[in-house]
């Protein structure tokens, strides 16, 4: 199902871009964390990924973002992801930002997600919500999320009612260059979230490809490595994960 | 004030240095999960254990022992048990049993002091983070055995599976997994009642011991699946220093309290397996 699932989403991500995609003057770098300038209206982000874990093992998975400017200070993205390891996502993301001196703005990021795991016929939902700074050289957030856990088809249902979300990055170059490369910790992946003492550690960057007519896109890469039992002062290795994406700036 | 600040924390570092081992942060501070389940897999599984009659028996559980320089709460437990008119037939000591490089060579002094080899309470023991601090994978193979094991009690026709799992790095590692899986898949099936103790607790709905982690995200949903997958009753777990009780379909997740000396909440769990399965903590 989950191979089924992944071609058609490659599918109609194929025939979605060039058809979908139209021009404007700016389109904001590192669509990741980062809140974008207001001058961004929409954005398609799409990405293909490989990774390991000690628990799924090896997998590709495929994720699809759409995000568009709902105000001047309110950007609404939704998503969807599935992986090979017959585990899918959904997400919704809202960033609220106001302008904070000449070159930072703040704001609140609510973070909502909710994950199948059908090898485990269990699902999640989390509900993350942040503050946030965001300046041309980095962005650090923190807040707080809550998690539901419950199987796909029994009884019952798990609550952490709180746990601790951050997410922090520094470029080398300003948001809007035509690269730039960045380090980044979170426990917020753009399709799972991870409990506090689960960071992925995080080296990404991108590259404006084209600008025209047809639109402006960014190739992104994002390679992250995340260890287990890190605040338990026996760590070891857990998982990697290397994702090459494109985000069409409409 | 920096200066204040970095002799600060470069004391406490030197204070702490015989109970925590921060090498751990940059890598296992002893053989990893695949090599201790690997060295397990080389050693022989505890022995069943038979009863005469068809009686409900009764199961001890607690953890986080953290022997530093006592460990008198668990003193009393292995001594009202061994005294006791009815004694438990099991007691299971759920992982961190010391807290200091050469603590268990005295956690295992105390345990044979207290209760005698081949008879009632039997002991059985996990494996915790902080027994391998220091690199005492080894001295815990050698004074209890196997990280990850099973066994049953058998009464006549009637059999319950106990399975142990190695938690220590927070994870189980590909080669306990598809142990685990294959103990499950093929031999589940043959017993009444199923319980899996292990030190890590897989849920983080309690902060008290903030900083500390424990499992990650994944192998509690993994973990989780599979427990309802194959009917697993209940799930023992420790690490979290504070008792919890949770039940997802049709598991029952347990987490003990510390048995640590001078700990505000010391107790064990009392775990009586008849036709089901019954418990309640008994506080120290």
């Amino acid at each position: 199902m989950a191979k089924t699932l992944s071609l058609t989403l490659l599918l109609s991500l194929a025939v979605l871009l060039p058809a979908g995609a139209q021009c404007l003057r700016s389109v904001g770098a590192c669509h990741g964390s980062g809140i974008p300038p207001a001058s961004s209206r929409h954005s398609i982000e799409a990405a293909l990924a490989y990774g390991y874990n000690t628990t799924e093992r090896s997998y590709g998975s495929i994720g699809l973002t759409y995000s568009g400017m709902a105000a001047r200070w309110a950007r609404l993205s939704a998503g969807a992801w599935a992986s090979t390891s017959d585990s899918y996502a959904l997400k919704l993301r809202a960033d609220f930002s106001w302008q904070a001196g000449r070159r930072g703005r703040i704001g609140l990021r609510n973070h909502y997600l909710y994950s199948a795991y059908a090898y485990a016929s269990m699902q999640g939902f989390d509900a993350a919500l942040m503050a946030a700074y965001d300046h041309d050289y980095f962005y650090a957030g923190i807040g707080a999320v809550t998690r539901l856990f419950a199987p796909l088809r029994g009884g019952g249902l798990i609550c952490e009612p709180i746990d601790m979300a951050y997410d922090i990055e520094g470029r080398i170059f300003p948001k809007g260059h035509p690269w730039n490369i960045a380090l980044q910790i979170t426990n917020l992946q753009p399709f799972r979230t991870g409990r506090f003492y689960e960071p992925e550690l995080i080296l990404k960057g991108n590259c404006r490809v084209y600008e025209g007519r047809a639109g402006r896109y960014r190739a992104t890469l994002r390679t992250a490595y995340r260890p287990a039992g890190l605040l338990s002062i026996a760590t070891s290795f857990y998982g990697i994960e290397i994702t090459a994406g494109v985000i069409c700036g409409i | 004030m920096r200066n204040i600040i970095i002799a600060a924390l470069a004391a406490t570092l030197l204070l702490a240095c015989d109970r925590y081992d921060p090498t751990g942060f940059f890598a296992s501070p002893s053989a990893g999960v695949e090599k201790r389940f690997a060295e397990s897999e080389a050693m022989s599984e505890p022995d069943d254990i038979y009863l005469t009659g068809t009686e409900d028996y009764t199961v001890l559980y607690c953890g986080d022992v953290h022997y530093s320089e006592s460990a008198d709460n668990l003193r009393t437990l292995l001594r009202s048990a061994t005294d006791a008119d009815t004694r438990p037939l099991l007691i299971v000591i759920n992982g961190d049993l010391t807290d200091r490089d050469g603590g268990l060579r005295e956690v295992r002094r105390i345990i044979d002091g207290e209760t005698v080899p081949g008879a009632q309470p039997y002991i059985f023991t996990s494996i915790g983070n902080h027994d391998l601090y220091f690199n005492q994978w080894e001295t815990y193979r050698e004074l209890f055995g196997r990280s990850s094991y099973s066994f049953a009690v058998r009464m006549g026709t009637v059999a319950d599976l106990f399975i142990c799992l190695d938690t220590g790095n927070a994870q189980l590692g590909r080669r306990q997994k598809a142990w685990l899986e294959r103990l499950l898949r093929e031999e589940r099936d043959r017993y009444r009642h199923c319980t899996i103790f292990t030190h890590t607790n897989l849920w983080l709905t309690d902060y008290s011991q903030f900083p500390t982690g424990s499992m990650p995200t994944l192998e509690t949903v993994y973990l989780a699946g599979l427990a309802a997958e194959h009917g697993v009753e209940l799930f023992v777990q420790s690490h979290d220093h504070h008792r919890d009780e949770r039940c997802m379909d049709g598991v029952r997740y347990v987490t003990l309290d510390a048995i640590e000396d001078g700990a505000a909440n010391a107790s064990y769990l009392e775990t009586v397996y008849g036709k089901n399965i019954t418990y309640r903590f008994i506080e120290l």
